[in-house]
């Protein structure tokens, strides 16, 4: 191996926490491209790629979502690069039928413009009905009245041919209207985002291929103080772009247990990406206590923290990662920033010792002097 | 099949290391359904009993033929 070979790395901006990088409509897309240059293969989530009409197709980046993301960060699943999906089109029925045909022809026109491969298409026998919650942490979340609706859909859908699912749900108008006006100008939790990742990790649960989800939702009236963090999301009609765009690229899901019962095993091992090949997960300071991270800690998975407050405090001091001792401090680094990040992973890319990028530098200690 | 969303206080003993956290959070959460999307929101320290209070908040499925249920004191 040289040191110029990938370090595959994950980046985790959990949604609905409010970060200040990648709380909003894919403002964290550069700093995935930052990341992904810098380690050569960057897996992350939507949250971080889907800029709503804005998106960034990169093939350093693998377009991972959550539910999946903590399969593969525990070592359940694996994850295997394809050239394109089949993207299938899952629409609610709650949808009114100008903002389904806006939906079909955004589907229509990533086929005719940017060569995806889009169908089928199918819409759920009956409205799925969406409860937007905020937790007490300030979090979005939520859930689904008609959960088995949503799953015969998808199941048919797979059935059909689809490889992955981009699914549109129609969202309530009447969400909390401070709560959308100081997150669009900057100041607050995306208040859909919650509810779109527990429908996503929904459906991936259950049909184990590449799931997202946009928010079908009546364009809101122009605000002349618009945060451009969020201006992605106020340029056109949907959001569904950037999520056929990550889609057409996801890995396919492979199960542990699927990969001993197939053929020709060594082979695929050599093709897939695993736990095992993580060199480093990139992870908010505040936001250290979800399933993928606790995962990646468990395996010593160097863990790269950076500043970048949202609303929650779980942080490596309260999470008792900074009284760690011995070998396992030695895997937990911080950065202010992810241009700071990206050259942490630089160093770790190219094997260099941070250490030594450090000042003050110590002088090498004899154990015979302890 | 219903999914709920739900908050609840775990102790989260000093003996306990972060290296079992994870699995200690499913076995609890499964109590009360299977957990689709959780996360620890706060962390609350509690020196004179010896532990720290994580708060998880959390989405599950519950599937109403298994009986499960969910104790609203918990919320």
């Amino acid at each position: 191996m040289t040191n110029a070979e990938p370090l595959p790395t994950l980046l985790i901006i959990p949604t609905g926490i409010g970060c200040n990088v990648g709380g909003y409509a894919g403002d964290a897309i550069p700093a995935a491209r930052l990341l992904a240059s810098a380690s050569g293969c960057l897996i992350t989530h939507p949250n971080v790629m889907n800029g709503g009409s804005l998106y960034w197709p990169d093939n350093c980046i693998q377009y991972v979502e959550g539910y999946s993301l903590n399969l593969f960060a525990s070592g359940e699943v694996f994850l295997k690069p394809v050239r394109q999906q089949k993207v299938g089109l899952l629409l609610d029925a709650g949808l009114e039928s100008d903002l389904k045909k806006r939906h079909l022809q955004v589907a229509d026109g990533c086929v005719a413009s940017l060569g995806l491969d889009i169908g089928p298409v199918m819409t759920t026998e009956k409205a799925i009905q969406i409860n937007l919650k905020k937790g007490m942490s300030g979090s979005s979340w939520g859930n689904i009245e008609e959960p088995d609706v949503l799953l015969r859909a998808a199941e048919k859908l797979k059935q059909a041919g689809a490889t992955a699912i981009a699914v549109v749900t129609r969202f309530p108008d009447e969400s909390d209207e401070l709560e959308t006006k100081l997150y669009r100008q900057g100041h607050g939790v995306d208040i859909i985002a919650g509810v779109e990742a527990v429908i996503s990790h929904f459906l991936v649960k259950h049909l184990l291929i590449p799931c997202a989800h946009a928010p079908g939702l009546a364009p809101l009236p122009i605000d002349y103080d618009l945060d451009p963090r969020t201006s992605g999301e106020e340029i056109g009609y949907t959001f569904l772009q950037s999520v056929l765009v990550g889609l057409s690229r996801a890995p396919d899901l492979i199960y542990k247990s699927e990969m001993k019962a197939k053929e020709n095993t060594l082979f695929q091992v050599n093709t897939l990406l695993s736990n095992r090949d993580l060199g480093a997960v990139v992870v908010p300071q505040g936001a250290l206590g979800g399933e993928a991270v606790l995962s990646c800690i468990e395996r010593f998975i160097p863990l790269i923290i950076v500043s970048n407050q949202g609303v929650l405090n779980v942080s490596s001091t309260k999470m008792r990662l900074d009284s760690l001792s011995g070998n396992r401090d030695k895997n937990i680094l911080y950065a202010e920033n992810y241009i700071e990040a990206a050259g942490l992973i630089t160093a770790l890319r190219h094997a260099i010792n941070v250490k030594s990028l450090r000042r003050p530098i110590d002088c090498l200690k004899q154990l015979n002097d302890e | 099949m219903n999914l709920e969303f739900i908050e609840l206080d775990l102790d989260w003993p000093f003996e306990l290391s972060l290296f079992d956290l994870k699995n200690y959070i499913l076995s609890k959460l499964f109590e009360y359904g299977e957990p689709l999307r959780w996360a620890i929101t706060s962390v609350t320290n509690h020196p004179e009993k010896n532990i720290q209070i994580i708060s998880v908040e959390v989405v599950l499925i519950i599937n109403q033929d298994k009986g499960k249920g969910i104790n609203p004191e918990l919320n």
